[in-house]
């Protein structure tokens, strides 16, 4: 014990000496301290600063026709097609823009299974963009398997890395909860941040069949820029979907129709139940290129609940028959 | 052809440095997609004890005998260099001491009595009680194997934290800075290739360092303790190491100084200047720190067991006729007179000198040494207490699910090391080492944690890595086929079921191409459903309906091994072809 009493009196001794030094050195902390970063990073971190993500706002696109049909034997000369006869991507992207492309990346599937979209439907929507000037082009998706193996089974990480635009994997901390409407099922809903947070949201859905929704199309994929407990939008999914939809409101919808999944979707895993039929649909109108690409399961938009609601919510149109659709065979 | 003892010594660092590098680099890459580049049971393979045990306990021939008994062979050859050379943990060990040597220099006594040799044997004690155990058919290499030791640590505590720590940082930069894109696309690359997606978390991992702490702790009483006193590898390579015609000799010593047999890491010299071959890890630092260079290692014709006794004088004249060539001799040039001053005193005892090889001044003193440290575990127990407790409670491994390709129950135990490997590589986190309370000869061995993971349909890594084929290797389509356990329905709070509200979200998760889980129209409280339900001769238990389960705290869908499941009673095992 007085060993120890020893010690630190020698020790204080010692400082007394150094003082001046120790002043010195303390005016070298509060300087470093009073640097924002590291006056951040020493608090709580994002202490509900940022709080909420307020609703994407749909540009107002005018496009050569409603919706784009294109048939082919190329993912990648149809999805070029189509977006050339909605009057080509340049209608969309605007120089220096952030796009955001949001496939189905949700299966551990090679891309034959049609479980996932189509990678080289993706890498050509990305060399668009980027042909647009498009300065970022970011992709991902919250995958239902593990993510890794996903992106990578899918083909899509080597496609997306390929047309140089820029593979994103899902970061926890960047879902902030969605002002929705007062009242709705999704209040509050955690949504990642870069899905809003960008200048242009090209949705890029496969066509296949699904237990619960029939279908999933273009508002089913937009569960993937959903966090939290994603099963609960099942529960009520009819109204969720369109209300979704309606938040992230994407600019551009091109369902990938290239291959389709017939039974047992959403993940598949038989090539039995895979059907080629080359096509696809691009269009500004997500009920109305969903409800076409309902057609070519032979079930008609009246069959699926959850666009019936997103009419009725407003977000588009049911009937094919009214729109101006442009059908083009390669 | 000679070499320098110190050039020796500076390999047989680097050695020990890059095998630690080597296997780290191992254990980190243990994960999806597995490179292939060394495969995680490599070290293993080098483990004759682990081997050899877990083969006599099972009664079976690994692959591994192969290169266990070529590590036999090595010992034989020129002693324990594996201990010395290439353990990573005697190496972690060898580190550490080296670390605290300033700190332990402060805490000696001016005279030791010699540590008697005798404490030598509890190694061989501890081998023998695992090898009567194994040959009753009870492996318990796993609790006590250095190269398991490791690799469990470095697993379940050391990855996490290394992982955990850049993760967070990178995350609190990000936030802080408004996710700049530069710095994100790098933190995304580098999940990519080096960290992984996700941070893994491991059960009982507290326990698991425990050990590897007092093995930490044990060295800083002595040096390489473990190695010393305890480790059964150790025991195991000592036993042909100890007659090998490699030999250290001092005969031509003269003034026993005593300086190696205190340098002695593993307390192999004796006082008289012999030694023990068994107890030798090749370090050679006796060589270098030799003041007088007259220690040499060298082969010799014949194992002369007396020239280990001391009485080297004798045979001196001969021994040194049967020398061969390769030798590794001390140093020349500089027969350090200042080493020699050390030893100059007349009173000295040989052999009983502390601090006679290192003159330096201590960096702190024992009061202030013992002040500072003191002082900061007051400090750091100030947070370390705030610590939130651990979660109590796993039901996810309430099944007791065993991964996919897992031997029989009995087998599987028996046949498991707990390394940690399947574990480490799992894609989900969902493999997670077993509760010592549940059932203590099963702990620590992989169970399925239904809440934190599920069995990836398009993985069969976990059997790849099993350096005992306790999870036996089974191709994708085999894995694919294996029954782990089987879904079962609570209808009580399934949605579908006891609300009739639409949810499937299991069936939309199964990944069984034609759907293990089905889906039947209901009328429930006049609401149409779609109730799901279970096809049994389909069903894998891959177990990512449960995870899915948006039914909360208990989930309405739960995966139970096969005969706990009701029906038939078949165990684990490849479904026939449907």
């Amino acid at each position: 014990m007085l060993k120890l009493i020893d010690a630190i009196s020698r020790f204080t001794v010692k400082q007394k000496a150094a003082t001046s030094r120790k002043n010195f050195l303390k005016g070298i902390a509060a300087a470093i301290g009073s640097v924002p970063i590291v006056k951040t990073l020493a608090g709580p971190v994002l202490a509900g600063s940022e709080g909420t993500l307020a609703p994407r706002v749909k540009k107002g696109v005018r496009t050569a026709c409603d919706l784009a049909v294109v048939k082919g034997g190329s993912p990648a000369a149809i999805t070029r097609k189509a977006i050339e006869a909605l009057g080509g991507i340049d209608r969309f992207v605007k120089k220096g823009d952030t796009v955001v492309i949001k496939p189905n990346i949700g299966w551990d599937r090679a891309p034959e299974y049609a479980a996932n979209t189509n990678p080289e439907v993706v890498e050509t929507l990305i060399r668009l963009c980027k042909a647009a000037g498009a300065r970022r082009v970011r992709v991902f998706d919250n995958s239902c398997n593990a993510a890794d193996m996903c992106y990578r089974n899918s083909g899509i990480a080597a496609a997306v890395k390929k047309a140089e635009g820029y593979i994103s994997y899902i970061n926890k901390e960047k879902f902030l909860p969605g002002r929705f409407p007062a009242g709705s099922e999704m209040e509050d809903w955690p949504i990642y941040r870069d899905a809003v947070e960008c200048d242009c949201f090209i949705n890029v859905p496969i066509a296949k069949n699904h237990g619960l929704t029939k279908l999933t199309l273009s508002m089913k994929n937009l569960m993937g820029v959903c966090g939290g407990m994603r099963g609960r939008i099942h529960w009520n999914i009819d109204k969720k979907l369109p209300e979704l939809a309606k938040f992230i409101s994407p600019d551009l919808t091109v369902i990938d129709a290239y291959r389709i999944l017939l039974r047992y979707g959403p993940s598949g895993g038989d090539l039995k139940d895979v059907k080629k039929t080359g096509t696809v649909i691009a269009g500004t109108d997500p009920v109305l290129a969903d409800s076409y690409a309902a057609s070519l399961f032979g079930l008609s938009s009246r069959d699926i609940d959850h666009i019936m609601q997103g009419e009725r919510y407003g977000l588009g149109t049911t009937n094919i028959g009214l729109a101006k659709i442009t059908k083009i065979t390669i | 052809m000679a070499v320098t003892a110190k050039q020796m010594v500076l390999a047989r660092r680097a050695c020990q440095t890059l095998s630690v590098l080597l296997l780290c680099y191992i254990i980190w890459s243990t994960r999806y997609p597995l490179s292939g580049f060394i495969n995680p049971a490599f070290y293993f393979y080098m483990d004759p004890f682990a081997m050899i045990i877990t083969s006599i306990a099972e009664r079976v021939l690994l692959t591994g005998l192969v290169s266990a008994a070529a590590m036999l062979v090595l010992s034989y050859a020129i002693g324990r260099a594996f201990c010395g050379w290439i353990c990573p943990l005697g190496a972690l060990l060898d580190l550490l001491s080296w670390a605290a040597s300033p700190v332990r220099r402060l805490f000696r006594k001016k005279h030791r009595e010699p540590e008697p040799s005798r404490l030598r044997l509890g190694k061989y004690a501890i081998l023998l009680a695992i090898f009567l155990f194994a040959l009753a058919g009870v492996q318990t290499a796993w609790v006590l194997d250095p190269i398991t030791i490791f690799v469990r640590t470095f697993s379940f505590n050391i990855h996490p934290f290394i992982n955990g720590a850049i993760d967070s940082g990178f995350n609190r930069v990000l936030g802080a800075t408004g996710y700049p894109e530069w710095l994100e696309a790098f933190y995304d690359r580098l999940r990519e290739l080096f960290l992984g997606i996700a941070t893994p978390e491991f059960s009982h991992a507290g326990v698991i360092f425990g050990i590897f702490a007092a093995i930490l702790v044990l060295s800083l009483v002595r040096r390489r303790f473990w190695c010393r006193y305890l480790c059964p590898l150790g025991a195991t390579l000592a036993l042909p190491a100890g007659s090998s015609p490699f030999r250290r000799s001092a005969e031509r010593c003269t003034a026993n100084c005593g300086i190696c047999k205190n340098t002695c890491r593993m307390n192999a010299i004796r006082g008289d200047n012999s030694y023990i071959p068994g107890e030798c890890v090749l370090c050679l630092d006796c060589l270098v720190d030799c003041p007088g260079e007259k220690a040499t290692f060298s082969f010799r014709k014949g194992r002369d067991r007396a020239v280990s006794r001391g009485q080297e004088n004798e045979k001196r004249g001969q021994s040194m006729a049967e020398e061969i060539v390769i030798a590794i001799v001390p140093g020349s040039g500089q027969a350090s007179s200042d080493s020699y001053r050390h030893c100059s005193g007349a009173r000295v005892k040989p052999g009983n000198v502390q601090g006679i090889i290192s003159g330096k001044k201590p960096v702190l003193t024992r009061s202030q040494f013992l002040a500072t440290a003191i002082g900061s575990i007051v400090i750091a127990s100030g947070p370390l207490s705030a610590a939130p407790a651990q979660k109590k409670g796993r039901p996810g491994t309430a099944a007791g699910l065993r991964p996919p390709g897992a031997l029989p129950e009995e087998d599987f135990i028996s046949r498991c090391i707990r390394c940690g490997n399947c574990m480490k590589v799992c894609p989900t986190n969902l493999l997670q080492p077993s509760s010592i309370a549940g059932r203590p000869g099963a702990a620590w061995s992989p169970v399925l944690d239904t809440r934190r993971g599920y069995c990836e349909y398009g993985c069969n890594l976990c059997g790849q890595v099993c350096p005992t084929d306790a999870i036996r290797e089974l191709t994708l389509g085999q894995k694919q086929k294996f029954q782990i356990g089987i879904a079962v329905f609570d209808k009580k709070i399934c949605l579908p079921y006891a609300k009739g509200e639409n949810c499937i979200v299991c069936e939309e998760h199964c990944p069984v191409p034609e759907k293990a889980i089905r889906v039947k129209e209901a009328v429930v409280k006049g609401k149409r459903v779609m109730q799901p339900y279970v096809v049994r001769d389909l069903c894998i238990g891959c177990a990512i309906c449960e995870l899915k389960c948006p039914v909360e705290p208990d989930k309405a869908i739960v995966v139970k091994k096969a005969r706990d499941a009701g029906g038939s009673p078949a165990g684990p095992g490849i479904k026939p072809a449907s």
